[in-house]
């Protein structure tokens, strides 16, 4: 019973990770219509520059504003430089691209930081958590305190602020948001910066909890069955279904074996697209010629 | 986008507007390369032969790419179809006893089952972003294969063929496997070419373009959907089993993520509507592959480890630093290509081709 107890709460804690790394999915998806299946390496990729900066003398909270502000940069310049040519372009293209984005991003990875393992130091608060007979490490808990903290932020920023006004107003009618004065590039330009953002602090937690190296990029792309599980367009899906994900994947290596843990979400995808293609809390889009 | 034709050549039907080869020298250098193609065994060394070996094999792999493309499905899951293909003959021949010939059509009729599964997922959503079906497909397949392998008591590492292809009870040696795979190559290209000039080709573009219009007139997409990724999987599977015939050894880490997007990335190179597109494609890919892992690597490696260099990269990693370069490099140009040319180089011979025809008069 501990056991079925201690493998569903850090399915909850792990799942928590995915919610907001999808989360930035869905927000560049819902903005720009391009799903980024680039974010496999750049969360690897934000992993490895949080490392980095977390090895040098910084303080460790200095050290992950600047990465998460490196992650930002990034996500900018992905959009300005290789995505901000493609804006009138069909989506088809965009996808593309966003596929040797990949590319790049994994020579950068690898070129820059090699390909053995590495680890984080520990900067969250180490210990246990006791509920009755379950032991849960801290640390664990804690990210997943601050994925949801971050998860809401961002849920807030996209619903309540006039940032994300901007960000749904290009998302509903590009063409509109156009002519009422809205600048379409540099909106876009957020959506990716936000994306950026939630791939390096997404490649934190998914790092810490075991350790990093540039080959592991499917860790990331588990973020895809969760969009798609929650509803490509809905972001309190995206909430429900990263921690709906990181349940399955938990309860399948503890009683199946690790091997189907790794392929578990994916089977999710497949079994959702078959059975309800719009996600758990997507609508139906309608279309208009 | 294509170009314009030489002074004197008109379309008077649309079939001469579709013809393969438009002009009579057109047709002269089609004919001679297909004998510079299946003469290469008698004038090209082993080494070489090896290569376009595999050339050929992605060649056949990155046109089922393009088919499903031509649909408006971005297939980033040939990996795992082709490995469905490699490792159905594999472990028929290691434990059921089977030849390689006998195997041939289960690879096929077993990736092709594969192709109509999730093209019926993949139907069920409408737009580009069915694709992550076929991401489930790519990484999925590669892993069950690693489950599946120690259950038949076959090393989950590799599986090892008995023995290669024959061909009347007399095995093939690298020349033999070239001719084989060349021939398929080209039935696989005349298939390509016809199948994107008839119908169903028209059908497949419509469907991309848009896919609400196809179904106003009529069209119906499930079923061309379904159609684009059993002929992409089919041909992945015939991919597979010839790559079980060349390296006669096959792991199921060959078959990573990477390898779908290779493919992707020739189709796109070459152009995405043409299908000698595909052959440019392949030849650069491999091309670029091959030279840095055979030439500038290893330079590099001594360069880090003895020469002038030392010490400025640390050793224990630098194997795996430099095997960043081969990625870094494709994505490069793979970005660079497409960004200025939505057509690949295929469109920049166009567009030279229109400036000859034309000139002096601007194009």
């Amino acid at each position: 019973m501990e056991e079925l107890f201690t493998c569903l709460a850090i399915g909850i804690f792990s799942g928590g990770i995915y919610s907001l790394i999808a989360l930035g999915l869905v927000i560049i998806f819902k903005t720009t219509k391009i799903l980024n299946f680039a974010v496999g390496e750049l969360v690897v990729m934000g992993g490895l520059i949080a490392i980095s900066l977390l090895n040098t003398d910084l303080p460790y909270w200095i050290a992950i504003i600047l990465s998460v502000a490196i992650g930002g940069a990034i996500g900018f310049f992905l959009q300005k430089v290789i995505l901000s040519s493609f804006i009138k372009r069909p989506t088809l293209d965009a996808l593309i691209v966003t596929c040797f984005i990949i590319y790049l991003v994994e020579g950068v990875n690898k070129c820059g930081w090699g390909a053995r393992l590495r680890f984080f130091p520990e900067f969250l608060p180490q210990g246990q958590l006791n509920i009755g007979d379950i032991f849960i490490s801290t640390d664990i808990m804690w990210s997943f305190v601050i994925a949801m903290g971050l998860s809401f932020i961002l849920i807030f920023i996209f619903q309540y602020t006039k940032l994300g006004l901007g960000l749904r107003v290009v998302a509903n009618d590009n063409v509109l948001a156009r002519s009422k004065g809205v600048p379409l590039s540099s909106t876009h330009s957020i959506a990716w910066i936000l994306g950026g953002v939630v791939a390096v602090v997404g490649g934190i937690f998914l790092g810490y909890r075991s350790a990093i190296d540039p080959t592991m990029s499917t860790i990331g792309l588990k973020a895809i069955p969760v969009v798609f599980l929650g509803g490509l367009e809905s972001l309190p899906g995206a909430v429900v279904a990263g921690i709906i994900i990181g349940l399955v994947e938990n309860v399948v290596g503890t009683y199946i074996s690790s091997s189907w843990a790794g392929i578990a979400p994916f089977l999710v995808l497949v079994m959702i697209l078959l059975i309800r293609p719009q996600g758990l809390l997507g609508q139906k889009m309608v279309e208009r010629v | 986008m294509t170009s314009h034709c030489p002074a004197g050549t008109y379309d008077a039907n649309y079939g001469q507007d579709s013809s393969i080869a438009r002009t009579q020298l057109q047709r002269v250098f089609l004919i001679a390369g297909i004998i510079l193609i299946f003469a290469a065994p008698w004038y090209l060394g082993s080494d070489l032969l090896t290569q376009l070996n595999e050339i050929g094999i992605y060649i056949i792999v990155a046109s089922g790419v393009f088919i499903a493309i031509s649909c408006g499905i971005v297939n980033l899951g040939q990996a795992g179809f082709m490995c469905i293909g490699a490792f159905t003959s594999g472990i028929l021949c290691s434990t059921a006893g089977f030849s390689l010939w006998g195997a041939l059509p289960i690879a096929i009729i077993a990736s092709g089952l594969m192709g109509v599964l999730c093209g019926l997922t993949l139907s069920r959503i409408k737009g580009f972003i069915a694709a992550v079906v076929t991401i489930a497909v790519g990484i999925i397949i590669p892993e069950m294969f690693m489950i599946i392998l120690p259950m038949l008591d076959l090393p989950a590492e590799a599986v090892s063929l008995p023995e290669g292809i024959s061909i009347g009870g007399k095995v093939l040696g690298s020349q033999g496997l070239y001719l084989l795979i060349w021939v398929l190559v080209l039935l696989t290209a005349l298939l390509v070419l016809n199948l994107s000039r008839s119908k169903t080709g028209r059908a497949f573009r419509g469907t991309r373009d848009n896919e609400l219009v196809s179904e106003a007139v009529g069209l119906n997409i499930r079923r061309h959907k379904i159609v684009a990724l059993l002929v992409c999987s089919i041909l992945a599977g015939i991919g597979g089993w010839l790559w079980a015939c060349h390296y006669s050894s096959i792991s199921a880490g060959a078959f990573r993520f990477t390898l779908s997007l290779e493919c992707l990335g020739i189709v796109v190179l070459g152009g995405m509507g043409s299908v000698g597109g595909i052959f440019i494609g392949s030849v650069i890919v491999l091309g670029i592959k091959f030279a840095l892992s055979n030439y500038l690597l290893p330079w590099l490696e001594d360069m880090f480890m003895t020469g002038p260099w030392y010490g400025v990269l640390p050793l224990g990693d630098l194997i795996g630093r430099l095997g960043g370069i081969t990625p870094l490099l494709l994505g490069i140009i793979f970005i660079l290509v497409f960004t200025f040319s939505p057509s690949g180089m295929v469109g920049w011979w166009n567009k030279f081709k229109t400036y000859y025809r034309l000139w002096p008069l601007p194009g």
